[in-house]
């Protein structure tokens, strides 16, 4: 399956209960990555591989970089996506998704990648918990902007859905 | 607000019998003068807002799907919570499974009136009752507007 980043929607969403507040945001160009880190510890015997040990956990590392087509939010003036991560505007009254009230603030992120294919099937959802930046570029000539920054969970959790329940 | 110096009466109650054998009962079909228990419980669906790049104000977004849902869902009680209410000017009347103040329960109607021994004629009978009794049948409607036309065509 390829995917296309303009089949996707990605919402950043809050731990708001028991309606969390959204920010759906449909990508024109842009990228999102993450990626999974399972470190492993090779124990040799003598020189020779032996055993493997699993290594500490690591977060899940995520960019995202894009330009928005259109912004949506369920109640008045949608927030744009660095108001969100700073909290801050419309999205002032955002609550943290952890559920630690003494982490820093953070938001889950949901990737709903909708390869419009035929037999309507291949609709995924990816979620991204706990989602704290780290970085934020901001490109004025491309009008993009780019994020990085961490997820604390060691693996994302995709689903596949029915492409009406999005 | 009065019309020719009166106010309109009360609509009245729709009488619908259910005749078993020698046995009748009767049930009594109220229209529903106003909706605010309701949309205390069910407030009518917001549409989400949606800014596009090129916008310069975020306007409502009535093609989204969880809206256009919900707007479905809302109906769907209303009309629900409407038959409820009508049908409950029974005398002695008593739901087992639908309760007026849990929304999610209003679909259970149908199921219970029809383990209530009604078949689905006799339901049928009392939907167009609360249709009647609401104002809502169109036939009578269309008649009395033919009646009115065809007064002014007279007069003329």
């Amino acid at each position: 399956m390829k995917v296309d980043i303009k089949n996707a929607t990605i919402k950043f969403k809050d731990g708001a209960t028991p309606t969390p507040n959204e920010l759906e945001i449909k990508v024109g160009e842009g990228n999102v990555t993450f990626v999974e880190r399972i470190a492993r510890e090779y124990a040799l015997d003598k020189g020779r591989l032996d055993t493997v040990r699993n290594g500490d956990e690591a977060p899940v590392d995520v960019s995202l970089e894009f330009q928005w087509e259109w912004l949506k939010a369920d109640t008045g003036n949608p927030p744009t996506p660095v108001d969100v991560l700073y909290r801050r505007g419309e999205a002032s009254g955002w609550v943290s998704s952890s559920s630690d009230p003494c982490e820093p603030y953070c938001v889950d992120i949901e990737i709903y990648i909708d390869p419009d294919c035929e037999d309507g099937t291949k609709a995924e959802l990816i979620l991204l918990p706990d989602f704290r930046h780290e970085e934020l570029n901001y490109d004025l000539r491309a009008g993009q902007i780019a994020v990085t920054g961490k997820c604390n969970v060691t693996v994302v959790t995709p689903t596949r859905i029915a492409v009406s329940s999005s | 607000m009065k019309i020719s110096g009166k106010r309109l009466d009360m609509p009245p109650v729709v009488i619908v019998p259910v005749l078993r054998g020698e046995t009748e009962t009767i049930f009594k079909v109220g229209a529903v003068l106003d909706f605010k228990e309701f949309e205390l419980l069910c407030p009518a669906p917001i549409p989400p807002m949606i800014k596009h790049k090129d916008a310069a104000e975020p306007v409502p977004d009535l093609k989204d799907k969880k809206y256009i849902d919900a707007c479905d869902k809302y109906a769907r009680q209303r009309s629900s919570y409407m038959i409820i209410k009508s049908i409950s000017h029974t005398e002695n009347l008593e739901w087992e499974s639908v309760d007026l103040g849990k929304p999610e329960t209003y679909s259970n109607y149908e199921k219970e009136l029809r383990d209530a021994g009604l078949n689905h004629v006799e339901i049928g009978r009392l939907i167009g009752a609360v249709m009647e009794a609401n104002g809502l049948d169109e036939a009578k409607i269309d008649e009395a507007r033919k009646r009115f036309l065809a007064s002014k065509v007279v007069q003329a």
